[in-house]
């Protein structure tokens, strides 16, 4: 994962202001926004382009805390069918191929139920993994 | 279920999200007769090999995965002990509602009080796009791959590129990379993607995937397996490709995400009515079909988002069956929808369906701008409080209004909408004091901007 490019059903040059740091694509709802992110002389961030108060939001998780749902298989000893598992919320986009590793090094076995979970506090984040399927 | 039987009230047909709604609901309203038939040795349909979340948010208000929205409703629907047959295949249903099955339990028929279509749809496959080239392995669905992928274990390949926008291959492209593929690129024929914009993002930019607009595939490569394919720029407006422009992408998989049909083969054979627009049944309000005591449901009717809104449609569906069921007094819509054939999917606009002046029936015809719309039709003699119209707009509208006007152009109800986009469908509610009286003629739905 790497910086938010911009989305490319937009001309992001006639949009964005040319000093922004970076620009975010709204995921809100289908406009698809593009926030642009400047800081202000103390360091604040401001936020500029979305056309509702949702976009602003977006852009300072996007900006200071982004995260991503993840969901994944693990394969399990004894089992044809691999197991699909994801976090018990959505992880911090800086570590996600971190919780990549580190969920596919897990070995498991069955009985395993939907719910169950798997791996507590992953990375030191307080995140857990849980299985969402069934393999009886 | 050891015996087949000989009479069922209400067989629901297809054990995904729609099917089990659908049945749980009708027991809710009192039904003890019913039985569920699914061709799968599962249930749950194609919800089990969507591993993603973002399924239930609206219908449960938590956001689960997909095996675990089917879980909730096969665990709600094993406890209910609703008749279920798995492995089994609805070969035909007559117009009379006679189901002909194949099952473990052999070939038997099966007379039913009513029934719910709820089979669901398929994958637009190669051959209805012609691409040229030859036919190596490597070129599949993005649904087959994810079934391979998510239910299997079995990566279809290492070097990706995907043909169509959808959701289904916005989401295949962040799976694949996940477990280790390159997903070199995204193609996709129109100016705008077709999938959600948090797709579009979390899906291809967070992993650099380049999304190429206004592209299409114009041949692949290989002899035993895929080696590549040839990339081509298309004209905006007539969207055929620049064979002056091409450029070839080495890749050892092609996938396909590029459109979902409803699988609407049984219901042309009961007589039903198909919408050349939807490809799934005409319905009206209560999503019965031409044919008296059919009801649909689901992606079978037509294409939806959000399974929250196919688990609700549904109970919908249950609900008019048994209200069928029950009341054999009010008068089932006859089989007059149209004139019973399905015209040519090319040539046929949504509004230029014609329409028989039936006293009983008001048609909703998609007009300018809109693509398609459910439900089609109003049964006048069953006027509901509010009425729901889920539609799909012709392109991409910023700053629109939707308008419903009657047959004289009076407008009935208007709706200002920042962004309608074919990606996503729509919906208007027309609420019962907004009703007009319902004189003869036709409404129309149109986008104004």
């Amino acid at each position: 994962m790497s910086k938010p490019t911009p989305d490319a059903n937009h001309s992001p040059d006639s949009l964005v202001s040319p000093d922004s740091l970076t620009t975010i694509t709204c995921t809100g709802c289908p406009m698809g926004c593009l926030v642009s992110v400047t800081q202000g002389p103390g360091g604040e961030w401001q936020f500029s382009g979305a056309q509702c108060p949702r976009g602003d939001i977006h852009a300072r998780q996007e900006i200071t805390h982004p995260v991503r749902p993840l969901t994944t298989l693990i394969p399990v000893r004894g089992s044809r069918i691999p197991l699909s598992v994801k976090t018990s919320q959505p992880v911090p986009k800086a570590l996600f191929w971190d919780f990549v590793d580190q969920i596919h090094r897990l070995e498991l076995e069955r009985p395993i139920h939907t719910g169950d979970i798997l791996a507590e506090n992953l990375l030191g984040t307080g995140i857990a993994l849980l299985a969402t399927r069934t393999l009886d | 279920m050891k015996v087949m039987p000989e009479k069922v009230s209400l067989v629901i047909i297809g054990g995904g999200p729609a099917g089990l709604a659908a049945a749980l609901e009708a027991q809710r309203q009192g039904l003890t007769d019913i039985l569920l038939i699914e061709r799968d040795q599962q249930l749950g349909g194609i919800l089990n090999q969507c591993i993603h979340t973002g399924f239930g948010l609206h219908y449960f208000g938590e956001e689960l995965s997909g095996p675990e929205y089917a879980d909730r409703f096969s665990t709600a629907f094993t406890t209910a002990g609703i008749a279920c047959l798995l492995e089994s295949h609805v070969l035909e249903i007559t117009p009379d509602r006679v189901l002909t099955v194949i099952s473990p339990l052999g070939i038997r028929k099966i007379a039913a009080g009513a029934v719910i279509l709820a089979m669901g749809c398929r994958e637009r496959p190669r051959g209805a796009l012609g691409i040229p080239g030859t036919r190596c392995a490597g070129v599949l669905t993005a649904g087959m791959a994810q079934r391979l992928l998510n239910l299997q274990g079995m990566m279809p390949g290492q070097s990706i590129v995907i043909l169509g926008s959808g959701d289904i291959g916005l989401i295949m492209a962040r799976r694949l990379t996940l477990e280790g593929a390159k997903v070199e690129a995204v193609v996709e024929l129109m100016p705008y993607s077709s999938g959600l914009t948090r797709n579009v993002v979390q899906c291809l930019q967070d992993y650099e995937i380049p999304l190429l607009l206004s592209h299409t595939v114009v041949e692949t490569h290989g002899r035993e397996r895929l080696i590549g394919v040839t990339l081509a720029p298309v004209h905006p407006q007539s969207r055929k490709p620049d064979l002056a422009q091409t450029r070839f992408i080495a890749c050892d998989t092609l996938l396909l995400s590029v459109g979902l049909i409803p699988e609407n083969e049984l219901s042309l054979g009961a007589g039903v009515v198909l919408d050349p627009a939807t490809r799934g049944p005409r319905v009206d309000q209560r999503l019965g079909t031409s044919q008296p005591g059919i009801f649909a449901c689901g992606n079978v009717l037509h294409v939806h988002d959000l399974v929250d809104d196919v688990s609700r449609e549904a109970e919908q569906a249950a609900r008019s069956a048994v209200a069928f069921l029950n009341e054999t007094d009010l008068p089932a819509p006859q089989a007059d929808f149209s004139t019973g054939r399905l015209p040519d999917q090319h040539l046929a606009a949504p509004a230029g369906w014609p329409f028989p002046e039936q006293p009983s029936l008001l048609p909703i015809l998609a007009g300018p701008g809109i693509r398609s719309v459910v439900p089609q039709l109003i049964s006048r003699d069953r006027i509901p409080e509010t009425l729901r119209l889920a539609f799909r707009p012709a392109r991409v509208y910023r700053s629109a209004s939707i308008c419903l006007r009657d047959g004289q152009g009076q407008l009935i109800i208007k709706s200002q909408r920042r962004i309608l986009t074919p990606g996503e469908e729509a919906r208007l509610t027309i609420p019962a004091s907004h009703w007009p009286a319902v004189t003869a003629g036709h409404w129309q739905l149109s986008i104004e901007v």
